[in-house]
């Protein structure tokens, strides 16, 4: 496993955030945060696919101590609003419905980063619904707070190269979801389209531009046309990311939609994913 | 599963939809550009729409519904 430090300090680029939060105000404007590129003016009320406006609303927060090895203690805010319908969502609906929560500000944030150090944290980890989908928001508040963790940012990878730029520097490590290995799965069970394409060229993009964590849910039944996908597209263009799979699946939110995720996983089906993992060689973190 | 009827009338399709097709609509979402968004159609309604050509759609690459519409036939009277 390749050791992740934070030997750049807590932000790499804290200066850059008040500049980067004014671009990302301007392009709440003609929202093309996310690749559904819905043009709406989330400034004016408008809302697209994601349904989100330009406030972002933190339904859920706290320690965790189950991160990847690297991350955690992981001090979680989870924003409401996704650009993804995952049926099998563990979220289920304050994922998808972007006016449950609390509004996000800098003076909410200062006070949970004070809660969150106190309990140990030493992330602060933006996680969803989808983070991607809010990112100006996030940064007016980050311009806002004295930064104190480095900043994680776990996302479905979903977002336009924009998106990407707007966070350069400012985000310390990636944490990237790669649900599906092919896009029939993806638009089956997410909702959308152009999936592998969209997420293989983020994941690239990331990976150039700093450290990134590869997570992928072993989903029942889909080792072959999901994982398996997954492990050679990573085995031949990024082999030494970190790769982190997780075999805890539980049919949740609207999975009985698909007969094949009613249930979870066999008693052999983790293991075998695991081995698997292992024969494709890849950088796997724990 | 859907049923597709034989009648047609000249390049359209009538489709009988069972309640498990379209039970499972979760959310409709109409973009500005005309972009339709349908969630939890089955994928036998899926199939057909996609054979139909473009309908806005889950696809952002498909054209936007309103330029998939035909263009308004003249048809002047000789008086």
């Amino acid at each position: 496993m390749t050791p992740l430090s934070f030997h750049q300090g807590v932000m790499s680029n804290p200066e850059f955030i008040p500049q980067r939060a004014a671009l990302g105000r301007q392009m709440y404007h003609r929202c093309e945060l996310c690749e559904h590129r819905c043009g709406v003016d989330r400034i004016a009320g408008q809302r697209g696919f994601c349904g989100a406006d330009a406030v972002a609303r933190v339904w859920r927060y706290w320690v965790d101590y189950a991160e990847e090895l690297p991350l955690r203690p992981s001090l979680l805010v989870y924003l409401s609003g996704c650009d993804l319908r995952c049926d099998f969502c563990i979220s289920e609906s304050p994922a998808f419905d972007p006016r449950q929560g609390v509004a996000l500000t800098a003076a909410w944030l200062d006070n949970a980063l004070e809660w969150g150090l106190q309990q140990g944290a030493r992330t602060l980890q933006w996680i969803g619904g989808e983070p991607t989908i809010h990112a100006p928001a996030i940064l007016e508040v980050l311009a806002g707070c004295q930064p104190r963790l480095p900043i994680v940012w776990k996302s479905d990878f979903y977002g336009t190269p924009a998106t990407w730029q707007l966070l350069d520097s400012v985000v310390n490590i990636y944490v990237a979801d790669f649900k599906f290995g092919n896009d029939v799965c993806a638009r089956r069970i997410a909702g959308v389209p152009r999936y592998v394409e969209i997420v293989t060229r983020n994941l690239e993009d990331a990976a150039s531009r700093g450290r990134l964590i590869v997570r992928h849910l072993l989903l029942p039944g889909h080792r072959e046309c999901c994982l398996r996908p997954i492990l050679t597209w990573l085995q031949q263009r990024l082999p030494r990311v970190p790769f982190s799979i997780r075999t805890g699946y539980l049919p949740r939110w609207r999975a009985d939609r698909h007969p094949e995720l009613t249930r979870p996983l066999a008693p052999d089906e983790g293991p075998q994913a695991l081995q698997l993992v292992a024969d494709y060689g890849l950088n796997i973190v724990d | 599963m859907v049923k597709t009827a034989a009648t047609t009338v000249e390049q359209a399709g009538l489709a009988e939809l069972r309640q498990e097709d379209v039970g499972g609509i979760s959310e409709i979402t109409i973009l500005p550009d005309g972009r339709l968004y349908v969630l939890g159609l089955s994928e036998a309604v899926l199939e057909l729409l996609d054979a139909a050509g473009p309908w806005g759609g889950l696809s952002p690459e498909r054209r936007p519904r309103h330029a998939a519409e035909r263009a308004p036939t003249t048809r002047g009277s000789a008086t």
